[in-house]
């Protein structure tokens, strides 16, 4: 392998682990919120991929400038939409079984993920197919001694770290996110202390299913393609990273998403016919974590919110 | 042993007599056959828009004895069930079995019902492993799949009569509950249903990979139909004056061994293992410390139940004539785990009603083959909101001594509640 190589390789990590952290910090948010693994998260990305798409249909992008506003107005309102559904979600599916058994809350959380995914298949013009996602790039391409960096992966790469580090602000310094440690730490006690925990409750929702949006778009524009059932395999991804970096840890999450991607390219890379045991390698992945290391691979989680 | 405790505790409670045992089992019949005939009724209906009637009436009613005005009915009748127990299920056996003779002009429907039948058979599995032990397994198509395949590529490949293959076929599949048994001992809940949800999409997608072992994507075809004697389970089933359509002789078989599967759940419930894996679901530290062998018990658990996942399987590929992978995806996991939700971990009724009613609905709403997951969707979610414990959940004042059980009555019913709040806080880990 020359070393060209590995640097691109590098670079595709970047950008696919950036997609991977942003739906695996919705994981961590929502299991230290509520306990909750929930499987709806990987339609709500879809969703957003989705949201982006009726907004690319409805606008018209044709000089470089309009490419730059629609960009900013896939992610706005794909953002915007996913944490209202998130929100939406939460209230009208979880809120009634919060203190309901576990498995309770799983099955709830399966039903509302067939019920996203069912209804933009059924729905959504010619849903059913892969849908052909437009990019607003005229796919313009730096290069830097061979290796190849597209301009969309420079702002997948941009975004991904600017949301993690604008996460890390909203986590450790603001109401919102003090309260949201606080009632992942003990929900009873942050209610004692005065924390309105139905309203956290419903605020990390909206964030964690909106990440998931951003994420979402960002799946759209880097393959091009979009599919009502791309959910599924995002979210058992994000999951797995959220659990590499300990269920609960943002940080962790953020550092497992490019560790997986890392995990991928590097099998792929590396065992012939690669490719398709990549997913199988994921799960024994998941389970490996699971069992030996729950808590992730942080020996303590450095702050946690779980 | 507790059975009969609890009937001499009944009998402490409310001394009974001759008379009222035969009132008893006259009632319990009649409900069973009652309850079998609208069964039967709402299969037979043929348009759609009647049978929507038929379900909101069939809800409603279940609603009406529940709270409303007819609950005393519904007490009675509870109270009936309770003491005569051998003339409900002798009822209930002998409906069953007359299901094929009465629907022998749709063959479509005593297909439906071995396919309900293979379900059952796998609800149970799970509810020895969900229900009884607590151990949640989201990967329950795994057992399906391994018995499935085992029993069809020793049919195809080496000729292995479908007696042996079940056999073989179970006992492979719990091979694969053993497996993941192993690891899954050390992780609880949420922990243990991703460990489960895991390995279930692993094993799935080796199935698509190993194609020396099975036929990858394409999976195994002409699977040779079971047979007894010269009597090929593919001809029309004769029975002294009567033809049935030949989906009757697998609907006898899946009804046969579905029987024996409830019935060895059921003793495996009563015995000293139901009580340790009971033990073990409700306080695992208390379990240990009273001598419970909580690492063999969970073993046993995982193996048993996909003991009868694999046996399932094994009577789908034979009667279906192939298996591949798209016939244990995820979505097979997710379907058995909420027949026995749906129907009330822990019971055995509870479990092979889900499974019926969870083969059966869908079956009627195939004109909306588009809608179908959404509905499901929204039935999974409007259920889970309004009766998470499911349509009948386990009895637990049944197992308390004498003494207790008449405190127990006193202070009403414990019922699931209790457990429902002892898992609420499922807080775990990080």
């Amino acid at each position: 392998m020359l070393s060209e190589n590995w640097a691109q390789q590098i670079v595709n990590v970047a950008t696919i682990g950036g997609m991977y952290t942003l739906v695996a910090v919705g994981f961590t948010i929502f299991f230290g919120v509520l306990g909750l693994i929930n499987f709806a998260h990987g339609e709500v990305f879809m969703l957003g991929a989705f949201a982006a798409l009726v907004v690319a249909r409805t606008l018209d992008f044709t000089s470089t400038a309009g490419g730059v506003a629609m960009i900013a107005a896939m992610f706005v309102f794909a953002t915007l939409f996913c944490g209202v559904v998130g929100a939406a979600i939460e209230r009208v599916a979880f809120k009634p079984v919060r203190r309901a058994p576990m498995l309770v809350m799983l099955i709830t959380s399966l039903g509302v993920s067939f019920i996203l995914r069912e209804a933009v298949r059924e729905f959504f013009p010619d849903g059913a197919n892969p849908l052909a996602f437009p990019s607003p790039f005229q796919s313009a391409e730096i290069r830097l001694r061979g290796v190849v960096i597209s301009d969309t992966q420079i702002l997948l790469i941009a975004a991904s770290v600017l949301i993690v580090i604008g996460l890390y602000y909203l986590v450790e310094r603001t109401w919102i996110g003090r309260s949201m440690r606080a009632i992942a730490e003990d929900r009873d006690a942050a209610r004692m202390m005065g924390v309105d925990v139905d309203r956290v409750i419903l605020a990390a929702f909206f964030i964690g299913s909106a990440l998931g949006g951003v994420a979402g778009v960002m799946n759209g524009l880097y393959y091009l393609s979009i599919r009502f059932d791309m959910g599924w395999v995002m979210a058992i991804k994000g999951f797995t990273a959220a659990v590499i970096g300990g269920l609960g840890n943002i940080y962790g999450a953020a550092a497992g998403g490019y560790l997986l991607a890392l995990l991928e390219v590097l099998i792929v890379a590396l065992v012939p016919e690669g490719s398709e045991y990549k997913d199988v390698l994921v799960f024994l992945v998941l389970i490996l974590m699971l069992v030996f290391r729950p808590s992730g691979i942080f020996r303590q989680a450095p702050q946690k919110v779980g | 042993m507790p059975e009969k405790d609890f009937v001499a505790c009944q009998a402490a409670i409310e001394p009974q007599k001759g008379p009222r045992r035969l009132v008893d089992a006259a009632i319990a019949g009649t409900a069973v056959a009652a309850l079998c005939v609208a069964f039967a009724v709402g299969l037979a209906i043929r348009q759609l828009p009647y049978f929507v009637v038929y379900l909101a009436a069939a809800i409603a009613i279940a609603l009406l004895l529940r709270r409303g005005p007819m609950a005393g009915i519904a007490e009675r009748v509870g109270a009936a069930f309770g003491s005569s127990r051998p003339t409900a299920v002798g009822v209930l056996v002998l409906a069953l079995a007359a299901y094929p003779i009465l629907f022998q002009g749709n063959p479509y429907l005593i297909q439906v019902g071995a396919l309900s039948a293979i379900y059952v058979i796998m609800a149970s599995g799970l509810n020895i492993t969900l229900g009884y032990a607590g151990l949640l397994d989201i990967g329950f198509a795994v057992y399906f799949g391994a018995g499935a395949y085992t029993s069809a590529q020793l049919a195809v490949n080496f000729g292995v009569s479908f007696w042996i293959g079940i056999v073989l076929g179970g006992l492979c599949a719990s091979i694969f509950g053993f497996i993941v048994a192993w690891p899954a001992l050390r992780v609880h809940d949420h922990y243990l249903g991703l460990v489960t949800l895991g390995y279930g999409l692993m094993m799935n997608l080796l199935a698509r990979n190993l194609r020396f072992l099975t036929n990858g994507t394409d999976g195994v075809i002409n699977i040779p139909p079971p047979s007894i004697g010269a009597h090929d389970f593919t001809r029309p089933l004769i029975l002294g004056p009567l033809t049935l359509p030949f989906q009757a002789n697998f609907y006898y078989l899946a009804l046969a061994i579905a029987l024996i599967t409830c019935f060895v759940s059921y003793r495996l419930r009563e015995s000293s293992l139901g009580r340790a894996w009971e033990a073990i679901r409700e306080d695992e530290i208390a379990a240990r410390c009273s001598g419970v062998n909580a690492r063999g018990m969970k073993i046993l658990a995982f193996s048993t139940g996909a003991f009868f996942g694999g046996v399932g399987g094994s009577i789908f590929a034979h009667m279906i004539g192939y298996i591949g992978p798209d016939s244990f995806t995820f979505l097979e996991s997710i379907t058995v785990l909420v027949m026995v939700v749906l129907g009330g971990a822990g019971n055995i009724v509870g479990a092979a009603l889900g499974a019926v009613l969870l083969v059966i609905i869908p079956e009627r709403f195939r004109e909306f083959q588009e809608l179908r997951l959404l509905l499901f969707g929204v039935a999974l979610v409007l259920l889970m909101i309004g009766r998470p414990q499911g349509i009948l959940p386990r009895r637990r004042a049944r197992r308390l001594l004498p003494q207790e059980k008449l405190a127990a009555l006193s202070l009403g019913e414990a019922g699931p509640g209790r457990n429902a709040r002892a898992s609420s806080d499922g807080t775990l880990g990080a």
